[in-house]
């Protein structure tokens, strides 16, 4: 039986429509991350779950029982909000046993779960400052300390890292995925940021407009976009638009608008369907020696601009046909190339996935919200 | 064209010092960003150099004239703010125009210069809306013209991209960095985001505790850091520790670690036999083998995490060091979490660093 069961949840503000007809199942001991840009209803749907908003129609049902008309408190949900809310007046334990003593819980068990909560996120020794006196980073585990001291089984996070430095947030994403996993809480977090889904996620929801637009594991997600916008979203892609010409067993063949044609993955497509075709960028393949070779897939260009991004640089290449395309190569490979370099460029075929053309055509697709 | 200096600045609030004895100098034309985590007096040296706040002790100069005791609208720069702060009753157009306007040029220049600038930002057509109908990415869009709108040379950024989405983030780094480099202006842009600052940097201050750590260029910072700090702030390391127990006459040297387990690094400091020491390395630079191989060290697969186009794994080594190794899914044998692997150092791919005397993880702490 899933943990959370959500059936046909609808909820609109006057005439916008903010979270659209979701139907979802999160599993037991889950750790499920609502990916999507800003206005996509993200936070929206988390606040429907933990009942701190009312939806419009449909249900909720954790572990098997509807929610729908328990208030926040009841629903045995812990939620931690972008901005963390403590208590300014209260120190970091009184911030942490606030809900447990709110409950009318005994002061022994009050100590135990106080306890216990703050070891696991290494503040027991800090339990006497106040959120003033802590970074940011301490303030983020003191709320997560008091979300899960609620006693809950479901740990809703909105943005729970948002708040927070780049560099301290590579290593609190982690921290915060074995925290759930030790305690065995079915986690659904809420984020913006591509890498932090794919890094810490059983599972992926890509959520649009309201809508579900994909779901799937880190690694379907990233190889098997369902649609050109998921593509450019989680890492980034060139994209071609053209006409199907042949579908074969292995290969199929693309022709652009302007009659060059591209051997892509296969796929199920009806030949003759306008369609666009798109390469992420760290499966362009660039080289410095130029292939003398007659694979329609492989072109020449030369460099127009180098981005060094440490572990990555990217590439910016302008194609001899007049393309603008990019490629991002890991740091020992980067490292030979400079602006202005005459370079090969290769895409290779099970990398160039097809998708229908969208409505309006790919630019208006990839258009961020 | 400006060029700035900083000699000696130090500013304290209280018993607080945060900023202490800086000296800095800006060549103009250089788009320089101040790195640093929460806290380390970034965001304290811009508003020195823009006179919001005034330095407890030393002087700023921009181009050689001391502005020490100078308000912030007499040294002509621009200013570009984290949250935005765009007159929320005013037009995009209306919010560009502002500086010139104020400094009361000539219509037909305003004019000029205001279309100009949001063409530049890609908003001309958007001149008629008000902040509140416009996404954050564009909000800042209009933020950035307006600061160039103000027609000076030099540009102060301050976490200019906190504020948007990561994707946004990324997109307006690069608008950002060719309209400097087109108008020739000198940057000084301030953030905690190391992988904006690699980015977008000619030159790097990194900064710590009120102190700078390290400036060099984002490459140098990142290959061959001279700080440890800097090793663990700018992309990810692993760490591990241990003793000099002998020193080979290639430069090189053998060092004991936890465990008894030794491995082969290079010595170029000349660090004496006995020394503590300590190696970091990138995920990047490490390599797992199922085989015993040469400078290498036991371990066992404690995660397994994917990330596109490469696979992380975490290891905890005999030598009860925690390590993590990426491998680029095309050569990625597919290594599963709880094998027992070899973890394979190369000695010209390790950070070697002096073991600090406080303490490895105080040197490191990001808090």
């Amino acid at each position: 039986m899933p943990e959370i069961h959500i059936k046909n949840l609808k909820k609109a503000f006057g005439d916008l429509v903010a979270i659209d007809d979701l139907t979802i199942d999160v599993k037991d001991g889950e750790y499920l991350t609502i990916l999507g840009p800003t206005g996509a209803g993200k936070t929206t749907l988390l606040r429907l779950i933990a009942g701190l908003t009312d939806q419009t129609s449909g249900s909720i049902f954790i572990d098997g029982k509807c929610v729908d008309d328990l208030p926040p408190e009841r629903r045995k949900v812990a939620f931690l909000s972008q901005t963390y809310s403590l208590f300014p007046h209260m120190d970091v334990w009184e911030n942490t046993t606030f809900g447990p003593i709110a409950r009318g819980w005994n002061p022994e068990q009050v100590e135990i779960i106080g306890r216990e909560m703050l070891e696991m996120v290494h503040l027991y020794d800090r339990k006497d400052a106040y959120p003033s006196e802590l970074s940011g980073g301490m303030q983020q585990r003191n709320a997560l300390a008091r979300a899960l001291s609620a006693d809950a089984k479901i740990l809703l996070l909105d943005e729970p890292l948002r708040a927070l430095d780049a560099r301290l947030r590579l290593d609190l994403r982690y921290e915060l995925k074995q925290l759930s996993k030790d305690m065995g809480m079915t986690t659904i977090h809420v984020t913006h940021d591509q890498e932090e889904a794919l890094t810490i996620s059983d599972r992926i929801l890509v959520l649009r407009d309201g809508k579900v637009i994909q779901s799937g594991t880190p690694k379907e997600i990233f190889n098997k976009p369902a649609i050109p916008f998921i593509h450019h979203f989680v890492g980034e892609a060139n994209f071609i638009s053209g006409k199907l010409l042949e579908v074969g067993d292995e290969y199929s063949i693309i022709v652009d608008d302007d009659g060059h044609k591209y051997r892509t993955q296969k796929t199920d497509i009806k030949p003759g369907s306008r369609v666009v075709t798109g390469i992420k960028t760290e499966f362009t393949l660039m080289t410095k020696d130029i292939w003398e070779s007659e694979d329609i897939n492989n072109f020449t260009g030369s460099i127009e601009r180098i981005l060094f991004l440490g572990r990555f640089s990217d590439f910016e290449i302008k194609l001899d046909n007049g393309e603008i395309v990019h490629a991002r190569l890991p740091g020992y490979q980067a490292n030979k190339f400079e602006d202005g370099d005459k370079v090969n460029i290769h895409y290779s075929p099970q990398r160039l996935l097809v998708f229908p053309e969208p409505e309006g055509g790919i630019k208006k697709a990839l258009e961020m919200v | 064209m400006p060029e700035i200096e900083m000699k000696g600045i130090t500013k304290r609030f209280g018993k607080v010092t945060a900023a202490a004895n800086i000296n800095l100098k800006i060549k103009e034309g250089e788009y320089v960003t101040v790195l640093g985590p929460s806290g380390c007096g970034k965001t304290t040296l811009v508003k020195i150099l823009s006179g919001i706040w005034e330095p407890t002790e030393g002087d700023c100069f921009i181009d050689g004239k001391k502005v020490t005791g100078i308000p912030t609208f007499e040294r002509d720069l621009g200013y570009i703010f984290q949250n935005i702060a765009l007159f929320p009753h005013m037009t995009v157009w209306q919010n560009t125009s502002y500086a010139p306007i104020v400094k009361d040029r000539d219509p037909e220049v305003i004019e000029k210069s205001t279309t100009e600038n949001l063409e530049l930002v890609n908003l001309l057509q958007r001149k008629g809306f008000k902040p509140f109908e416009l996404s954050g990415g564009e909000q800042q869009k209009a933020g950035i013209a307006r600061a160039l709108c103000s027609g000076s040379k030099l540009l102060i950024l301050d976490e200019p991209l906190s504020a948007l989405d990561a994707r946004v983030r990324l997109d307006l780094r690069y608008v950002i960095k060719n309209l400097v480099k087109s108008k020739g202006l000198t940057a000084i842009h301030v953030t905690h985001d190391q992988e904006e600052a690699m980015s977008i940097s000619d030159r790097i201050v990194l900064m710590r505790a009120g102190g700078i750590v390290e400036i060099d260029t984002p490459e140098n910072l990142y290959n061959r850091p001279k700080n440890i700090f800097t090793a663990n702030f700018i992309g990810e390391a692993s760490f591990i520790e241990g003793r000099i127990i002998k020193n080979n006459e290639d430069n090189c040297c053998t060092m004991k670690a936890r465990n008894g387990y030794k491995l082969k690094i290079r010595n170029d400091s000349c660090m004496m036999k006995g020394a503590g020491v300590v190696i970091a390395v990138r995920p990047e630079n490490l390599f797992i083998s199922r085989e015993k191989e040469n400078n290498s060290i036991p371990g066992e697969i404690e995660d397994k995490i994917f990330m596109g186009s490469f696979m992380r794994y975490r290891i905890m080594l005999a030598t009860h060091d925690l390590v993590q190794v990426e491998i680029a899914e095309a050569v990625d044998k597919t290594f599963n979490i709880g094998d027992n692997v070899n973890v394979i150092f190369k000695s010209e791919k390790l950070l070697v660093y002096p073991r600090p005397k406080e303490g490895l993880q105080e040197v490191l702490s990001l808090e």
